[in-house]
């Protein structure tokens, strides 16, 4: 079924990547490849364990027919003593299945894990810029159980019972065909109905989980907005929602549960009915004389029917794990699968750069059919140059600097370092020359010292020192009463806006990169932190390519080269002075930066009172003349 | 700034509390010990109580399953040895039907037994859930501070899906296990006194290893839980950091750390569980197999000598295998009742948690307001031993005033608007609405006439229209649009593709920052609070939204006392009233051209820059 559906897909559908049932399911088998031995190992631990289980009851029958009848004591004694020997090397051969299949089912889910991690790791930016953490890990995490209960369960049981079954099948029906049929005409019904659970527990248990899921959102939402519920007084409007919702949890949850409490006894029961079929029958037919029938043999017959019952039950749980295993492969190998967009070629180029920048007519866009970012951009910078990028939101500044450590790729037009095309370059060797302070300072959760060398973790702790030196940050962190040790709270919660960017502008110096780029973000942090941060800015420029999204009039005024963006193309380009000018766009922005930054000042001293540092005050009155003579300059 | 503001106040709250050692709920949740907690156990049972009739049944019909499983080997037994060996078909016929009637019965007991356990665990789990939301409505907000959102999802879905298993399956399947223990020994001992002594030696090696397993596979586990929690950690800070590891060019060592260490260690802690399970099961099988033969040894010399029948051995044989069910679940199940014990350790422990503001036993409502509010010499302190965040203030406002708080980051501004919505009680001093203290007056009827605008927009995932009508739920579509228009967000509302019935994405990723703060204003004039409360966001939005901004803000405050934590210059020189702040003090107080008049710290700013 799973097949046929398949290949109307394909045929449908040749591009769209093929995920049928049967397909994942033989994929997941794939990683079992590895373990081969270990496969090997825990399947002769399940044939044996097998074979030393159906052979008991059938030493059973000898001690009744033969030991018992024929009056021998020494029998009883081998019988016995073989009995305890094969239990214990089923003991033996139950370990080595066991422990071999739930092994090789978490070194599988260890390897599919990798492959997750290093696949999402290596994926371009617009992969992340689509895709939602916390899907991804939902499917590392759940999706990753749900295979490694699979090969420890489901497969292995299965395969268990499977063999189970051929090998209690095939002796009964060697031994007594006929009675062997009797027994098994209750285990028919019993492989149907196992199957129409299966069917109807699995949407039920979707339902489930949906519900599952709106509870949780519900209890998310509440607790992040519960200033807001308490302002509006909305409590009880909360809490009626939520009734309801768990009301709907608690109906999907019995229906899903009223599946099983059929299931469980009536499989129970069709078990049960084998036994009596067996005495009833045997019991008949041992009167009439039937040859091969005897007590032992209806003993030996009630027991194998016994070894069946159990492992039966678990049938539907097994037909259940695997089609969520189907679905739980299809999610894992989506991630798994997805193009890499930006990889390094086969012969990359690994060489120490010089910092010599060109954009030769490049355009961007995002999709195929969204309209380009950029539009032919072409610049130039030299080694050591400060370009300053500014424009309008949405102008394609952020983009510009992306594209320079090859985040996103051009769809147009080539961007070179030291005249080689970027992407010929090796993707590491190029990124580890490049230093980067991103608009939000991202920390991880680590010491203060491991977060400025995440870029380069060998570093010594004097390069480390020396950085957060040059970042103005040595300061602070040495108040610390751990100092460089002080671990960062998860996302960095401990730190202020301000110290964690000026952390992050340690990291992106320890690198010593040739090349800087620069999202100047500095809107959260009050006057003060503000003077501090561009202080360290302007001293790791110092002999670097800087590429500086620029909010602040005293960054743009040092720069060596001033880009104007307006939709994705540049419309003016030069030096301050040439462009003032010439007029235009740039000057309005001036103009309104200066405004702005007079009013955003202003702001910031009156909330910040009393703390406004003396040198600030100095450069406010520079400004303010700077704007007086260019008001006086421009003025009709 | 104000987060920040926040934050700190949060810390200071925390270290605080744990000098006057009153505990936080985090501290109680780490106080559990692992083990057995009789008030846990006793109050978990009172929610089995109005359940009374359903777990009566449940254990009849339990008991009545396993007698039918206790009495059905000695049955095949009689109907071999009576019927079949000496070809007695009716006793072969009774046999079979006498066995054929006790299962139909067990089983149609086993049926109601888990329909009625199934029915009493998930309504149990339905009551607990209710409980624990409704508990968290009543909570202070303070609570939410030291609250993560994780962990109260934690409580309320994972620890309540614990304890369902403890209040249905384990504590049935308990009497379960043990009334089958002592069945088939009774009828053991029954049958034949000898066999029963092997049968019984068997049982307690079985005993003796289950123990031994329990405690390791215990340690093992908690292993694995605790390595798995890692992994948890590390992907979701890879994931997120995603950006930052590729601009460092760190993948091959952020994978090296990641299968080496942290996978590694997970993959190795599940493997040293496996080895303990794995050793457990096979050695139960080793020892049926062991007592199998010794039965048959023994029991086949007792038959020798005429002293047993075939049909006792074999029942004794079906006897030994039954035992291993219920020991191997009993081991399971004593593991999974100390995880239970622990997760209605921590939910009892939350629905307990009182709240900091609780109403008055005499508390009225507060009838329609003016809106006049005054500050009669309030100090505050976020804890007993705490720094006070304000000090002796006074302050009187007139209805339908504007009030300006102006001071850097700490000096008590977002505190003094926290108390007029009583998120916090004064420590000394009042506040009070109308005349009356705010403390003698409901917390819903306070809150009903005071709207609030914070820096933050919190939308709730549903449509447009869903969250503008959360100010007001029995708003009219009409109303909905009227208030969106006021405040000039009716027309991009109107631009997205599906309008007012647009879907806010979770935390309402959709929108700009600007767009959120508007929907929040109109949210905020539905209510139509006769007191508002603003604090101003901060972060950058572009000219023209913000110019729609303070156009909607005019429209918003117009008639209402209102209380602005003011960003903006002319927010401040619009008001009616400045207070400057510094320290938890007022240092100043006035309007603009009063303060400019009185030429203090206001005029010494203003003119300065």
């Amino acid at each position: 079924m799973a097949s046929a559906s398949s290949a109307s897909q394909l045929d449908a559908a040749p591009a769209a990547p093929n995920y049928s049932a049967l397909r994942i399911w033989f994929r997941l088998l794939r990683y079992l490849g590895k373990y081969r031995l270990w496969v090997t190992i825990a399947a002769f631990g399940i044939i044996g364990t097998n074979i030393l289980a159906v052979a008991v009851p059938y030493i059973l029958r000898d001690v009744v027919d033969i030991g018992i009848a024929r009056q021998e004591s020494a029998y009883m004694l081998s019988a016995g003593a073989l009995v305890v020997c094969l239990g214990l090397f089923r003991g033996i051969a139950a370990f080595l299945g066991r422990f071999f299949g739930e092994r090789l089912s978490h070194y599988v889910s260890y390897d599919i894990r990798n492959q997750i991690y290093d696949k999402v790791q290596r994926q371009s930016f617009s992969y992340h810029d689509s895709a939602q953490v916390g899907t991804i890990i939902t499917r590392a995490i759940s999706d990753v159980n749900e295979i490694q209960r699979y090969f420890n369960y489901g497969l292995m049981d299965g395969l268990n019972i499977i063999l189970l079954l051929i090998g209690v099948i095939g002796i009964m029906l060697a031994t007594s065909p006929l009675l062997a049929l009797i027994a098994f005409t209750p285990l028919v019904p019993l492989a149907l109905y196992s199957n129409r659970f299966v069917m109807r527990v699995h949407p039920r248990w979707k339902k489930v989980m949906d519900r599952m899921q709106v509870l949780s959102n519900h209890i998310q939402e509440n607790a992040l907005g519960a200033e807001v519920v308490r302002v509006f007084a909305r409590e009880p409007y909360e809490i009626e929602r939520f009734h309801e919702e768990n009301q709907n949890l608690y109906d999907e949850q019995l229906d899903f549960i009223t599946q099983w409490i059929t299931f469980l006894p009536i499989s129970a029961a069709l078990a049960a009915a084998s036994t009596a079929l067996v005495l009833l029958f045997g019991g008949l037919m041992e009167a009439q004389g039937m040859a091969n029938i005897s007590v032992g043999l209806i003993v030996t017959f009630n027991a194998y029917v016994l070894l069946l019952t159990q492992p039966l039950r678990f049938v539907g749980f097994i037909i259940l794990l695997t089609t969520q295993a189907a679905a739980s492969g299809e999610r894992i190998f989506e991630v798994i699968d997805a193009p890499e967009s930006i990889v390094s070629k086969r012969k990359a180029i690994k060489a120490a750069i010089n910092g010599h920048v060109r954009f030769e007519n490049v355009s961007t866009q995002y999709h195929s059919s969204s309209p380009p970012v950029l539009n032919r951009v072409s610049l130039e910078a030299q080694p050591g140059d400060v370009v300053a990028i500014i424009g309008l939101t949405g102008s394609g500044k952020t983009t510009i600097a992306n594209l320079i450590p090859r985040f996103y790729d051009v769809t147009e037009g080539r961007v070179t370092i030291d005249g080689i095309d970027a992407r010929d370059f090796d993707l590491e060797s190029l990124r580890s020359q490049i230093g980067i302070v991103m608009q939000q300072s991202l920390l991880f959760n680590a010491t203060i010292e491991e977060n400025i060398a995440y870029g380069k973790p060998l570093a010594t702790q004097e390069q480390v020192i020396e950085a957060a030196t040059s970042a103005n940050a040595h300061g602070f962190i040495s108040e610390f009463p751990k100092g460089y040790q002080t671990e960062v709270g998860e996302r960095g919660v401990t730190l202020s806006g301000g110290q964690k960017q000026r952390i992050a502008i340690a990291r992106a110096l320890l690198i010593d990169p040739r090349i800087l780029i620069l999202d100047d973000a500095t809107s959260s942090v009050d006057t003060q932190t503000e003077h501090m941060i561009q202080q360290a800015l302007e001293r790791i420029m110092e002999g670097r390519t800087t590429f500086i999204i620029a909010q602040r009039m005293s960054t743009i005024l040092k720069a060596d080269q001033i880009i104007v963006l307006r939709d994705g193309a540049i419309i003016q380009q030069g030096t301050h002075e040439t462009l003032l000018q010439d007029g235009g766009l740039y000057e309005e922005i001036y103009k309104l930066q200066l405004e702005e930054q007079e009013r955003v000042r202003r702001e910031a001293i009156i909330a910040g009172i009393i703390k406004v540092p003396l040198e600030e005050r100095r450069s406010t009155q520079q400004f303010r003349t700077l704007i007086d003579r260019l008001a006086g300059k421009y003025s009709p | 700034m104000a987060v920040l503001n926040h934050r700190k106040h949060k810390q200071t709250a925390a270290q605080d509390r744990t000098e006057t050692k009153e505990p936080t709920i985090l501290e109680i949740e780490d106080d559990h010990k692992p083990g057995f907690d009789h008030d846990v156990t006793g109050r978990l049972f009172t929610y089995l109580k109005p359940h009374r009739r359903e777990l009566s049944i449940a254990v009849v019909m339990m008991m009545l399953s396993v007698i039918t499983n206790v009495a059905s080997p000695p049955i095949i037994g009689w109907a071999i040895d009576e019927g079949i060996s000496k070809q007695n078909m009716s006793v072969l016929f009774a046999g079979v039907f006498a066995f054929i009637f006790l299962q139909a019965l067990g089983f149609l007991g086993f049926r109601i037994q888990l329909r009625n356990m199934a029915l009493v665990g998930q309504t149990i789990i339905k009551t607990l859930r209710d409980q624990l939301f409704d508990h968290i409505q009543y909570l202070s907000i303070s609570f939410f501070a030291d609250y993560e959102v994780g962990r109260l999802l934690a409580r309320i879905i994972n620890d309540v899906n614990v304890v369902r298993e403890a209040v249905t399956f384990a504590a049935v399947g308990t009497i379960r296990e043990v009334l089958m223990l002592f069945g088939i020994i009774i009828s053991m001992l029954l049958i034949n006194v000898p066999l029963t002594a092997v049968a019984f030696t068997v049982l307690v090696v079985l005993m003796l290893i289950a123990n031994f397993w329990r405690v390791h596979a215990r340690a093992a586990y908690l292993r694995v839980s605790d390595s798995n929690a890692k992994v948890y950690a590390e992907l979701s800070e890879a994931f997120n950091g995603v950006r930052v590891t590729q601009a460092f060019a760190r993948q091959n060592h952020n994978f090296a750390r990641f299968t080496d260490e942290i996978n590694m260690a997970s993959r190795d802690a599940t493997e040293r569980a496996a080895l303990i399970a794995s050793l457990f099961y096979p050695t139960v099988e080793m020892i049926g197999g062991v007592a199998t033969g010794a039965l048959i040894f023994v029991g086949g010399t007792l038959v020798l000598d005429q002293r047993i029948s075939v049909g006792v051995l074999l029942a004794f044989i079906l006897y030994i295998q039954q035992f291993f069910f219920p020991i191997r679940l009993l081991a399971q199940r004593y593991n999974l009742l100390q995880n239970v014990i622990a997760s209605a350790y921590r939910i009892f422990k939350l629905m307990d948690f009182p709240a900091d503001i609780r109403d008055d036993i005499n508390a009225d409502e507060l009838p329609a307001i003016d809106g006049r509010i005054r500050f009669e010499d309030v100090s505050f302190r976020y804890s007993r031993d705490g720094e006070l965040v304000l000090k002796n203030i006074n302050l009187d406002v007139a209805p339908g005033s504007r009030v300006a708080f102006v001071g850097h980051t700490g000096a008590g501004k977002t505190t003094i608007v926290k108390l007029i919505m009583r998120f916090y009680d004064v420590t000394a001093g009042r506040v009070t609405i109308d005349g009356r203290d705010i403390r003698r007056i409901t917390q819903n009827s306070l809150r009903r006439q005071i709207g609030v605008v914070p820096q933050d927009t919190h939308l709730f995932s549903g449509t447009v229209m869903d969250n503008i009508r959360y100010g007001r739920l029995d708003a009219s579509d009409e109303e909905v649009v009227d208030a969106a228009k006021a405040v000039g967000a009716h027309h991009f509302i109107t631009e997205m593709a599906d309008g007012y019935l647009t879907e806010i994405q979770e935390g309402g990723a959709v929108l700009s920052t600007g767009q959120r703060q508007l929907l929040a204003f109109a949210r905020a004039l539905l209510a139509d609070p006769r007191i508002l409360i603003l604090d101003e966001a901060t972060s950058n939005i572009d000219t023209q939204t913000e110019r729609q901004i303070q156009q909607a803000l005019e429209y918003l405050l117009l008639g209402r006392t209102s209380f602005v934590i003011a960003h903006r210059l002319s927010t401040i020189t619009s008001a009616d009233l400045i207070v400057v702040m510094d320290h938890g003090e007022i240092i100043e107080m006035g309007s603009h051209q009063e303060l400019l008049d009185l030429e203090g710290v206001y005029h010494q700013l203003f003119t300065l820059v």
